[in-house]
């Protein structure tokens, strides 16, 4: 029973760590965000869930149950975090357009800006209250969604290497 | 039993070294975001590998701490950098 433990806990490991280099791996050699994000939420995750199963294995219930707790934290977290990220990076124009195959959120998207000056309401009250950065920022807006995003991944590698 | 945890740990190792370099080489503020959050995560597994090797428990509260601030401070600075990048 203790050495079928032991087997069973150093392969879990073993496992799990190879999913946190492989997911390493793809976060340096993917090409663009949503893909780098690919990369870093799910092999993490579950080589995170690994490598904490197999040291449950090696330790008494108590701690084995809070291991398990903190994969589960993990495993609530994670798309979380990565729907934040690929939404801020669809927002800033950080996700190319011709790379993706469906784009479900542009066909919305323009829609509300049609109805934006319609409205007229909302665009006045929004050029009142932000005085002097209106139509620049409109401009980026634009700028980053009309042409896919790259002017604006431009405009964020200079920001981000300065 | 040893040598599989030197062969995990330098395979954890591996994985920190690569995504340190995308923290560093990352070119906007939300690969940092994604680098720092997969940094985050493989400090909780360095952490579980030690708690298996020493069977000590008393790095598993840090191990929930460490990934409670990870996902706070991952949340927080992918809806800062979003409002930064619309004010410019």
């Amino acid at each position: 029973m203790s050495t079928a433990a032991e087997v069973g806990s150093a392969v879990l490991m073993l496992l799990g760590a190879l999913s946190c280099l492989l997911g390493a791996i793809g976060l340096v050699r993917l090409p663009d965000l949503p893909a780098r994000l690919q990369a870093a939420t799910k092999p993490q995750t579950l080589g995170l869930a690994l490598v904490l199963l197999g040291a449950a294995l090696r330790v008494e219930l108590v701690t084995a149950a809070t291991l398990m707790l903190v994969v589960l934290f993990q495993v609530i977290t994670a798309p979380v975090v990565s729907q934040l990220v690929g939404r801020a990076a669809y927002r800033v124009g950080a996700v190319r357009g011709d790379a993706l195959v469906v784009d479900e959120l542009a066909e919305h998207l323009p829609h509300d800006r049609e109805t934006d000056p319609a409205g007229g309401a909302v665009v006045d009250r929004d050029q009142h209250l932000s005085s002097g950065s209106t139509p620049q920022r409109s401009t980026a807006e634009t700028h980053g969604w009309d042409d896919g995003g790259a002017g604006a991944g431009g405009r964020i590698g200079r920001d981000g290497t300065s | 039993m040893t040598a599989v945890f030197v062969a995990v740990l330098g395979m954890l190792g591996a994985a920190t070294v690569l995504t340190v370099f995308r923290l560093v080489r990352g070119p906007s503020t939300l690969d940092r975001v994604v680098a720092l959050d997969v940094y985050v995560v493989l400090t909780v597994v360095a952490t579980g590998v030690y708690v298996a090797y020493y069977r000590d428990r008393s790095n598993v509260s840090l191990m929930a701490a460490v990934a409670l601030v990870g996902f706070v401070g991952s949340v927080a600075v992918a809806r800062l950098a979003v409002r930064r990048e619309r004010h410019r």
